[in-house]
């Protein structure tokens, strides 16, 4: 390590460049080639998020003890004849110009040094490098690029560093690549979705060595555990219920579906796992890769018409999701291209961004979150094209149809979003703030031109035979009469298939 | 004076049988209407089930 001149204090400050961010890597790495650590993907994406960040300056720490390598060291790199380092280090990324004399003074303690420089508003920032040959993008907690500001990332967490007694923190949601020994791209993926549920339904965090072997504890693969090559989606989802959730899986090949159950679980703070295809030859073998959804871009103004009835669901304005892939870095753009394709941040055989076929979505859950976002889904379905063809042939007082927003809300901030909105009115306000509801809700709120019409809230925990309508949000009081004398006139339920549309029905007929 | 062209009818309101057949008629539309839903349903479930085939592939790029 040395031989890059680590000072004999354990750090170093250096102004942003490509060539210290190399050799930073390249002095926490172990035996690394220069030409190899100067090719990786993850190199090339880290240097253009702080390019893009505006990152001003880098701070090396060269002693570092990461719990989750410690745990994969301890169990695995331990016992290689070889002596692989147990000690990480870790890169800080400021937004500040910092030297290494005015860190000098920061840590000299002189009550005249300028914190500033250090604040949380400069803090871009770590990445811990692994002491190893190749795979050395260890965890690491970034804020989302600056240049991505339009982007939306629900799942991100409070993450805190002790830099030499500098307290710093930023939101974020932990990443890492896989180093192809316990983890492949199955474990890292979860393991960074599993870091999000683990704040937000209060689990144990797992390290990559940990998830692989409770995943191949109870369906081993064909073949070798360790080195891992892999994990399927059984496996997965046995490792999401060994931290004590259940594990949703669908099937997200159809856009309107990646769109729509991706939005609904990350608005509500989920992290989302999905599983996608590079290879579009039937004839070959798959080749499955799987990241972690961490949020998305709403992008177009119109939601796209889904479906039969030409629904209409916000969530088909997503034109981007964002995902930690560990192939590439954290954050990284997945846009749509056509025929349900996805294009990734990979770089192809020409360098162009690699297309794929988007396939499983994951969600890890809470177990009492019983109620799945399809069966809300579904109803509202049922529930708007009722709406649509009376407001054609009944004349329902709406002006156009209606655009319909579904997602996973805890109550605190289901609260919070309305004690903040000033088109409830007081009565229903109050009512609705003091009222107790589950801890988890799906929210379904129509509207018209970005004008509310009708809000509704399911218990998302209820039973699967339960009611789950527990509440409704009036807006519009001449259009919920309208639609009250229109459903006690004709008993239009009969002709609805679907248990809770119809609750919605026989709601609307008194409530609303 | 008399009048050089014939008075046009005024245009009468529907009669009421009239109206109250569009309003069954619309009802008709909207009920029967209402039975292809369970068509888009029946699609929503098949899109999002995930085949045993599928699921047995493990994720290794």
């Amino acid at each position: 390590m040395s031989e890059y001149g680590v000072a004999s204090s354990g750090y170093r400050v250096l102004p942003y460049s490509k060539e210290n961010l190399v050799a930073l890597f390249l002095a926490g790495a172990f035996h690394a080639r220069d030409e190899y650590v100067r090719r990786k993907p993850q190199l090339a994406y880290l240097h253009d998020y702080c390019l893009q960040s505006k990152t001003k300056s880098l701070v090396y720490e060269e002693q570092y003890v990461d719990r989750h390598f410690s745990e994969d060291y301890g169990g695995y790199y331990v016992r290689c004849f070889g002596q692989y380092p147990k000690r990480c280090s870790r890169i800080h990324l400021f937004s500040s110009a910092l030297d290494k004399r005015a860190f000098d003074r920061i840590l000299g303690t002189k009550p005249d040094s300028d914190l500033s420089f250090v604040s949380r508003e400069h803090y871009q920032g770590f990445i811990v490098v692994k002491p190893l040959p190749e795979t050395v993008v260890g965890r690491s907690c970034l804020a989302p690029p600056l240049s991505q500001s339009n982007g939306v990332y629900p799942t991100l967490t409070p993450q805190r560093a002790n830099l030499f007694g500098i307290d710093l923190s930023l939101s974020s949601l932990p990443f890492q690549e896989q180093d192809h020994e316990v983890a492949a791209c199955a474990t890292s993926a979860l393991w960074s979705v599993l870091h999000g549920t683990a704040r937000l339904f209060e689990h144990a965090v797992l390290s990559p060595l940990e998830i692989t072997r409770i995943a191949l504890s109870t369906l081993p693969l064909f073949g070798r555990a360790l080195p891992n090559d892999g994990l399927d989606i059984y496996q997965m989802a046995g490792v999401v219920r060994h931290v004590g959730l259940e594990a949703d899986v669908i099937d997200a090949t159809e856009r309107y579906l990646l769109q729509a159950c991706a939005y609904a679980y990350l608005r509500g703070k989920v992290p989302v796992l999905l599983g996608i295809d590079f290879n579009f030859d039937r004839n070959k073998r798959p080749e499955l890769h799987a990241v972690a959804l961490t949020g998305y871009r709403i992008g177009a103004s119109k939601p796209k018409p889904t479906l039969q009835t030409k629904f209409r669901l916000s969530a088909t304005k997503i034109d981007r999701l964002y995902a930690h892939d560990d192939g590439v870095g954290p954050f990284s753009p997945i846009d749509f291209g056509p025929n349900n394709q996805i294009v990734t941040s990979w770089k192809d055989s020409k360098g162009q961004r690699a297309k794929a076929q988007p396939g499983q979505l994951l969600i890890p859950l809470y177990p009492q979150i019983r109620t799945p976002f399809l069966s809300i889904f579904e109803a509202i379905l049922w529930f708007d094209y009722l709406i649509e063809l009376l407001r054609l042939h009944r004349g329902l007082p709406l002006t156009s149809r209606l655009e319909w927003d579904i997602f996973l809300i805890e109550v605190a901030n289901l609260k919070r979003e309305v004690i903040a909105d000033p088109s409830i009115a007081p009565e229903p306000k109050r009512r609705l703030l003091t009222k107790s509801l589950p801890k988890f809700l799906w929210r379904a709120a129509g509207s018209v031109a970005g004008v509310r019409k009708f809000d509704f809230l399911f218990d998302a925990t209820d039973l699967l035979q339960g009611r789950k309508l527990v509440e409704s949000i009036p807006y519009d009081r001449a259009l919920g009469k309208a639609l009250a004398t229109e459903l006690n006139r004709v008993d239009y339920s009969s002709s609805v298939q679907n248990q809770l549309s119809k609750t919605l029905i026989q709601h609307c007929q008194t409530a609303i | 004076m008399a009048r050089l062209t014939k008075a046009r009818p005024a245009k009468s309101r529907p009669s009421s049988r009239r109206r109250k057949r569009e309003k069954a008629s619309g009802t008709k539309v909207i009920l029967r209407k209402l039975g292809t839903v369970q068509q888009v349903s029946t699609k929503l479930r098949e899109d999002s089930y995930l085949s045993p085939e599928r699921r047995r592939i493990p994720f290794t790029v």
